[in-house]
């Protein structure tokens, strides 16, 4: 028998492409179709290789709608007609050797249904996990409660078993809003929220917890700061993750800045650190889950890298905006706007990318 | 100190509520299910009526929101607390008819300060 990389060929490509459910197309430099499945032939008749993506797509979809899914790579769905299934199409990040792009797609919900699996799975089993933690958690408080008949090791290690199941806590909330919100289940209960006196609220329940590694802690809200319509849970779920992540994360000594401005359109609430930072590459990679950046070989150190990923979807439900600015040894600031006016920001039913 | 029924399906939860409900001075007696619940109520005379009720949601033949008429009718005016996991706090919210919510892994501090708000003497 020959060795079966002999056997593969670009006629073996061609015919795998040929064999997928999804659509897929690739484009040029320019945007121009250059080659597409039979699976885009049949979805999408239109794109015809030759002709650019803008001008197939024209009569059925917005520039600003093409623009998205062909510059910033988000992705888009595209009715072509009332009697025809709605696409979803996905520009793939990756680009090609000559400088173009593959993009994929397939009938609106075609994906939903493999997702909801992987959702109801994820979603059970951080509720079951709640029970055990709770047994755990709540035990571990009572032998710390009265410690008088314990030993010095054996309150050490009652500790232990504490601090563990809270951060087992922190986590399966963690993945819960992660799994729930990635996939648009999540829904915000919005009303007029007074920023200011929640963050002070939020920062003020984490003092103890800061100031009882040894750093410190410092709210700066001015007076008559307008109302925000945000979901208050929500927001404070970010601002106790945030706080939670710069204290987490960094020594004793480090001094932690939560502080909000009014910028005219919205509200600019920062939350900065002197600590030791983080080295990620690019911001881009600090939101992605479970990345801890440098910190990941540091074991001693909780915190799952989920918090971050968290706190970018929530913001990006309100509208907003997160970024990050931080590298090794010069601290970490993450600063979120969010908008004063959401009505206008708000464009209903698109989904976020995958 | 307050006379508590805590309903919970977990046994060592329930374990874990005696204790900590216990040692903050309140009296705890327990059941598994709503079924069991309404039982402990039709049981009790009026005088031995709990004066807080805990509730979970989730559990095995009644759940909470199956039994909560029920409590109502055998212990009317006694506040209820849901207690349950934070992944059905949509379901906590969409049960307008108790005095307050927990979540699971419960925060003592937050569900004894509760207790108290619910039992204290302008509620009386």
């Amino acid at each position: 028998m020959p060795a079966a990389d002999q056997e593969i060929g670009s006629d073996y490509f061609a015919a795998v492409l040929g064999a997928l459910t999804p659509g897929v197309i690739t484009v040029d430099e320019g945007f121009v179709v250059r080659w597409r499945n039979p699976a885009a032939e049949t979805m999408v008749p239109e794109l015809v290789p030759g002709r650019s993506v803008y001008e197939s797509l024209g009569p059925v979809a917005h520039q600003q709608k093409i623009d998205r899914l062909m510059l910033r790579r988000e992705m888009v769905t595209i009715t072509f007609g009332p009697d025809r299934p709605a696409i979803e199409w996905l520009n793939c990040r990756e680009r090609l050797p000559d400088g173009g792009y593959a993009l994929m797609m397939w009938p609106a919900g075609w994906t939903d249904q493999l997702n909801n699996r992987r959702v109801d799975f994820t979603m059970a089993a951080s509720h079951e996990l709640r029970t055990p933690l709770t047994v755990l958690l709540g035990f571990a408080e009572l032998l710390l409660i009265d410690t008088s008949g314990l030993s010095p090791s054996q309150v050490e290690a009652a500790g232990v078993i504490e601090q563990t199941a809270r951060h087992l806590r922190a986590l399966v909330d963690d993945i819960f809003d992660l799994t729930k919100n990635s996939f648009g289940e999540l829904r915000l209960t919005v009303k007029e929220i007074d920023i200011a006196a929640l963050t002070e609220t939020v920062a003020e329940s984490l003092r103890p917890q800061v100031e009882g590694r040894g750093q410190s802690l410092y709210v700066s809200v001015p007076p008559d700061l307008p109302a925000v319509e945000a979901d208050p849970a929500r927001i404070r779920q970010i601002i106790s993750n945030l706080i939670g992540n710069a204290s987490v994360h960094n020594a004793e000594g480090t001094t932690i800045e939560v502080e909000i401005k009014d910028s005219g359109d919205g509200v600019v609430l920062t939350i900065g650190d002197d600590g030791t930072g983080i080295g990620f590459d690019n911001a881009d990679e600090a939101f992605r889950s479970f990345n801890r950046g440098e910190l990941a070989i540091e074991g001693d150190r909780a915190g799952s890298g989920i918090g971050l990923s968290v706190a970018k979807r929530l913001v990006e439900l309100h509208r907003g905006r997160i970024s990050i600015d931080t590298a090794p040894g010069e601290g970490t600031r993450v600063e979120i706007w969010l908008p004063l006016d959401r009505g206008s920001a708000l464009v209903p039913g698109e989904p976020g990318p995958v | 100190m307050s006379r508590i029924l805590a309903v919970e399906d977990s046994g060592a939860i329930r374990l874990l509520l005696t204790r900590r409900l216990e040692l903050a001075g309140h009296r705890v007696r327990t059941a598994g299910d709503g079924v069991q619940a309404i039982r402990e109520l039709e049981d009790s005379m009026p005088e031995d009526l709990p004066e807080l009720i805990l509730l979970d949601l989730t559990m095995p033949l009644l759940d909470g929101s199956g039994a909560l008429p029920d409590i109502r009718r055998l212990a009317p005016g006694v506040p209820v607390i849901l207690v349950s996991a934070h992944s059905e706090i949509d379901r906590l919210d969409a049960i307008e008819d108790v005095e307050g919510r927990v979540p699971k892994p419960i925060d003592f501090d937050l569900l004894l300060n509760l207790i108290a708000e619910l039992t204290g003497p302008r509620n009386r």
